[in-house]
Protein backbone atom coordinates (compact mmCIF):
# COMPACT_ATOMS: atom_id res chain seq x y z
CA UNK A 1 0.00 0.00 0.00
CA UNK A 2 1.30 3.64 -0.61
CA UNK A 3 2.09 5.99 1.99
CA UNK A 4 0.81 9.11 -0.01
CA UNK A 5 -0.94 9.56 -2.49
CA UNK A 6 -1.53 12.78 -4.86
CA UNK A 7 -3.18 12.76 -8.23
CA UNK A 8 -4.21 16.01 -10.63
CA UNK A 9 -5.72 16.44 -13.87
CA UNK A 10 -7.98 18.69 -16.29
CA UNK A 11 -11.34 18.82 -16.48
CA UNK A 12 -13.38 17.39 -13.80
CA UNK A 13 -17.14 17.57 -12.23
CA UNK A 14 -19.14 17.59 -9.20
CA UNK A 15 -22.63 16.17 -9.63
CA UNK A 16 -25.46 15.65 -7.66
CA UNK A 17 -27.66 13.05 -9.77
CA UNK A 18 -27.35 14.28 -13.23
CA UNK A 19 -27.46 17.78 -12.49
CA UNK A 20 -23.99 19.36 -12.73
CA UNK A 21 -22.81 21.11 -9.36
CA UNK A 22 -19.66 22.19 -10.27
CA UNK A 23 -17.16 22.23 -13.75
CA UNK A 24 -13.17 22.11 -12.88
CA UNK A 25 -10.59 23.59 -14.81
CA UNK A 26 -8.00 21.98 -12.90
CA UNK A 27 -8.09 19.79 -9.18
CA UNK A 28 -5.86 17.70 -7.42
CA UNK A 29 -6.68 15.52 -4.93
CA UNK A 30 -4.39 13.99 -1.99
CA UNK A 31 -4.57 10.73 0.67
CA UNK A 32 -2.17 9.78 2.91
CA UNK A 33 -2.22 6.65 4.28
CA UNK A 34 -4.63 6.94 7.21
CA UNK A 35 -6.67 10.38 6.80
CA UNK A 36 -9.48 10.66 4.13
CA UNK A 37 -9.15 12.11 0.29
CA UNK A 38 -9.17 15.35 0.15
CA UNK A 39 -9.54 17.56 -3.20
CA UNK A 40 -9.03 21.33 -4.01
CA UNK A 41 -9.77 22.32 -7.54
CA UNK A 42 -10.35 25.43 -9.40
CA UNK A 43 -13.99 26.02 -10.99
CA UNK A 44 -15.39 27.28 -14.03
CA UNK A 45 -18.53 26.89 -13.15
CA UNK A 46 -20.56 26.46 -9.74
CA UNK A 47 -23.93 25.95 -9.09
CA UNK A 48 -23.95 27.01 -5.29
CA UNK A 49 -27.50 25.55 -4.55
CA UNK A 50 -26.71 22.07 -6.38
CA UNK A 51 -23.46 22.10 -3.98
CA UNK A 52 -25.76 22.15 -1.21
CA UNK A 53 -27.44 19.32 -2.14
CA UNK A 54 -26.73 15.54 -1.03
CA UNK A 55 -25.69 12.76 -1.94
CA UNK A 56 -22.85 14.54 -4.67
CA UNK A 57 -20.01 12.99 -6.68
CA UNK A 58 -16.56 13.89 -7.58
CA UNK A 59 -16.43 12.63 -10.88
CA UNK A 60 -12.77 12.20 -13.17
CA UNK A 61 -13.23 11.08 -17.31
CA UNK A 62 -11.18 8.35 -17.21
CA UNK A 63 -11.27 5.78 -20.68
CA UNK A 64 -14.80 4.12 -20.93
CA UNK A 65 -16.23 5.64 -17.73
CA UNK A 66 -15.21 8.00 -14.87
CA UNK A 67 -14.04 7.60 -11.61
CA UNK A 68 -15.64 8.68 -8.67
CA UNK A 69 -15.26 9.71 -5.14
CA UNK A 70 -18.60 11.18 -2.86
CA UNK A 71 -18.36 13.98 -1.45
CA UNK A 72 -18.58 14.27 2.34
CA UNK A 73 -18.53 18.00 2.75
CA UNK A 74 -17.49 21.33 0.29
CA UNK A 75 -16.15 24.46 1.11
CA UNK A 76 -16.68 27.03 -2.00
CA UNK A 77 -14.09 30.60 -2.11
CA UNK A 78 -14.99 31.87 -4.74
CA UNK A 79 -13.85 29.73 -8.11
CA UNK A 80 -11.40 28.05 -5.64
CA UNK A 81 -13.20 24.55 -4.01
CA UNK A 82 -12.08 22.56 -1.49
CA UNK A 83 -13.78 18.87 -0.41
CA UNK A 84 -13.30 16.32 1.94
CA UNK A 85 -13.99 13.02 0.02
CA UNK A 86 -14.83 9.17 1.09
CA UNK A 87 -13.50 6.08 -0.53
CA UNK A 88 -13.07 5.86 -4.36
CA UNK A 89 -16.15 4.34 -5.83
CA UNK A 90 -15.80 1.17 -7.51
CA UNK B 1 -46.81 23.96 7.42
CA UNK B 2 -44.32 24.77 4.49
CA UNK B 3 -43.47 21.94 2.22
CA UNK B 4 -40.71 21.12 0.10
CA UNK B 5 -40.62 22.49 -3.57
CA UNK B 6 -37.72 21.26 -4.44
CA UNK B 7 -37.48 18.46 -6.98
CA UNK B 8 -35.15 15.56 -5.69
CA UNK B 9 -33.43 13.89 -8.64
CA UNK B 10 -34.87 10.68 -8.33
CA UNK B 11 -35.38 7.98 -11.24
CA UNK B 12 -38.14 4.62 -12.58
CA UNK B 13 -36.93 2.24 -14.80
CA UNK B 14 -39.26 1.71 -17.32
CA UNK B 15 -39.12 -2.33 -18.61
CA UNK B 16 -39.18 -1.82 -22.94
CA UNK B 17 -39.49 -4.81 -25.46
CA UNK B 18 -36.31 -7.65 -25.49
CA UNK B 19 -36.00 -7.47 -21.68
CA UNK B 20 -34.33 -3.89 -22.17
CA UNK B 21 -35.13 -1.02 -19.28
CA UNK B 22 -35.31 2.83 -19.71
CA UNK B 23 -34.18 4.48 -16.26
CA UNK B 24 -35.83 8.29 -16.78
CA UNK B 25 -36.07 11.04 -14.45
CA UNK B 26 -39.40 10.47 -12.23
CA UNK B 27 -40.42 14.27 -12.77
CA UNK B 28 -39.15 16.92 -14.38
CA UNK B 29 -37.73 20.55 -12.40
CA UNK B 30 -38.69 23.47 -13.45
CA UNK B 31 -35.45 24.14 -15.36
CA UNK B 32 -35.83 20.49 -17.28
CA UNK B 33 -39.41 21.35 -17.76
CA UNK B 34 -38.91 24.81 -19.35
CA UNK B 35 -36.09 23.48 -21.53
CA UNK B 36 -38.67 20.81 -22.55
CA UNK B 37 -41.17 23.51 -23.61
CA UNK B 38 -38.68 25.73 -25.39
CA UNK B 39 -37.66 22.88 -27.24
CA UNK B 40 -40.47 21.96 -28.85
CA UNK B 41 -40.79 25.38 -30.88
CA UNK B 42 -39.71 26.53 -34.29
CA UNK B 43 -37.69 29.94 -33.76
CA UNK B 44 -39.41 32.40 -35.23
CA UNK B 45 -38.14 34.82 -38.13
CA UNK B 46 -39.63 38.39 -36.31
CA UNK B 47 -38.97 37.01 -33.05
CA UNK B 48 -42.60 37.24 -32.00
CA UNK B 49 -44.65 34.10 -33.50
CA UNK B 50 -43.95 30.79 -32.06
CA UNK B 51 -44.93 27.81 -33.47
CA UNK B 52 -45.02 24.45 -32.05
CA UNK B 53 -42.46 22.04 -34.42
CA UNK B 54 -44.05 18.77 -34.39
CA UNK B 55 -40.83 16.98 -35.90
CA UNK B 56 -39.17 18.17 -32.11
CA UNK B 57 -41.80 17.04 -29.58
CA UNK B 58 -41.04 13.62 -29.13
CA UNK B 59 -37.19 14.01 -28.91
CA UNK B 60 -37.55 16.88 -26.96
CA UNK B 61 -39.69 14.56 -24.41
CA UNK B 62 -36.91 11.81 -24.41
CA UNK B 63 -33.75 14.66 -24.14
CA UNK B 64 -36.08 15.39 -21.31
CA UNK B 65 -36.56 12.27 -19.52
CA UNK B 66 -34.08 10.27 -20.33
CA UNK B 67 -31.13 8.99 -18.20
CA UNK B 68 -29.54 5.67 -19.57
CA UNK B 69 -30.53 2.45 -20.74
CA UNK B 70 -29.92 -1.24 -21.14
CA UNK B 71 -29.33 -0.57 -25.37
CA UNK B 72 -26.52 -2.31 -27.18
CA UNK B 73 -24.39 -1.82 -29.81
CA UNK B 74 -22.80 -3.81 -32.76
CA UNK B 75 -20.02 -5.31 -30.60
CA UNK B 76 -22.84 -6.18 -27.55
CA UNK B 77 -21.04 -3.39 -25.41
CA UNK B 78 -23.29 -0.87 -23.88
CA UNK B 79 -24.67 1.79 -26.15
CA UNK B 80 -23.42 5.20 -24.22
CA UNK B 81 -25.99 7.47 -22.75
CA UNK B 82 -25.22 10.17 -19.93
CA UNK B 83 -27.69 13.12 -19.00
CA UNK B 84 -24.86 15.75 -18.82
CA UNK B 85 -23.25 14.42 -22.17
CA UNK B 86 -23.82 17.44 -25.11
CA UNK B 87 -27.72 17.84 -26.07
CA UNK B 88 -25.85 16.96 -29.76
CA UNK B 89 -24.43 14.04 -28.69
CA UNK B 90 -27.16 12.89 -26.83
CA UNK B 91 -29.58 13.44 -29.49
CA UNK B 92 -27.15 12.03 -32.77
CA UNK B 93 -27.44 8.68 -30.31
CA UNK B 94 -31.24 8.77 -30.22
CA UNK B 95 -31.05 9.40 -33.71
CA UNK B 96 -29.30 6.45 -34.10
CA UNK B 97 -31.73 3.67 -32.85
CA UNK B 98 -34.15 1.58 -35.24
CA UNK B 99 -37.69 3.60 -35.87
CA UNK B 100 -39.59 1.01 -33.75
CA UNK B 101 -37.36 1.39 -30.43
CA UNK B 102 -37.90 5.31 -30.97
CA UNK B 103 -41.99 5.03 -30.92
CA UNK B 104 -41.25 2.66 -28.24
CA UNK B 105 -39.25 5.29 -26.33
CA UNK B 106 -41.45 7.67 -27.03
CA UNK B 107 -44.74 5.52 -25.90
CA UNK B 108 -42.98 4.53 -22.93
CA UNK B 109 -42.34 8.10 -21.64
CA UNK B 110 -45.40 9.57 -22.45
CA UNK B 111 -47.28 6.59 -20.45
CA UNK B 112 -44.86 7.75 -17.44
CA UNK B 113 -45.58 10.79 -17.60
CA UNK B 114 -49.11 10.45 -17.28
CA UNK B 115 -48.81 8.51 -14.63
CA UNK B 116 -46.46 11.16 -12.73
CA UNK B 117 -49.17 13.89 -13.73
CA UNK B 118 -51.85 11.63 -12.15
CA UNK B 119 -50.03 10.83 -9.57
CA UNK B 120 -49.14 14.57 -8.30
CA UNK B 121 -52.18 15.56 -9.15
CA UNK B 122 -53.94 12.61 -6.88
CA UNK B 123 -51.44 14.44 -4.10
CA UNK B 124 -52.67 18.10 -4.62
CA UNK B 125 -56.44 16.82 -3.54
CA UNK B 126 -55.55 15.11 -1.01
CA UNK B 127 -52.52 17.40 0.50
CA UNK B 128 -53.90 18.83 3.60
CA UNK B 129 -53.76 22.33 4.02
CA UNK B 130 -54.14 24.77 7.21
CA UNK B 131 -57.25 26.46 7.36
CA UNK B 132 -57.66 30.05 6.06
CA UNK B 133 -57.02 32.44 9.60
Amino acid sequence: MFEELEAHGGEATISWAWHTAAVFRTWRIHKSKTGPWSLVATATRVDTFKLQQRPLLFNVPRKGGYWCWPVKAVTVMGQQITAALGPMEA
Amino acid sequence: MSRCRVVAPDVVRLPLSDGDVLTVKKVLNAGEYRQLIYGQFKESADGEKVTLDHSKVGMAKLLAYIIGWTFVGFDGAPLPYRPDEPEEIRRATIDGLDQDTYRELIAAVTAHEEREDAALEAQKKTRITAPAS
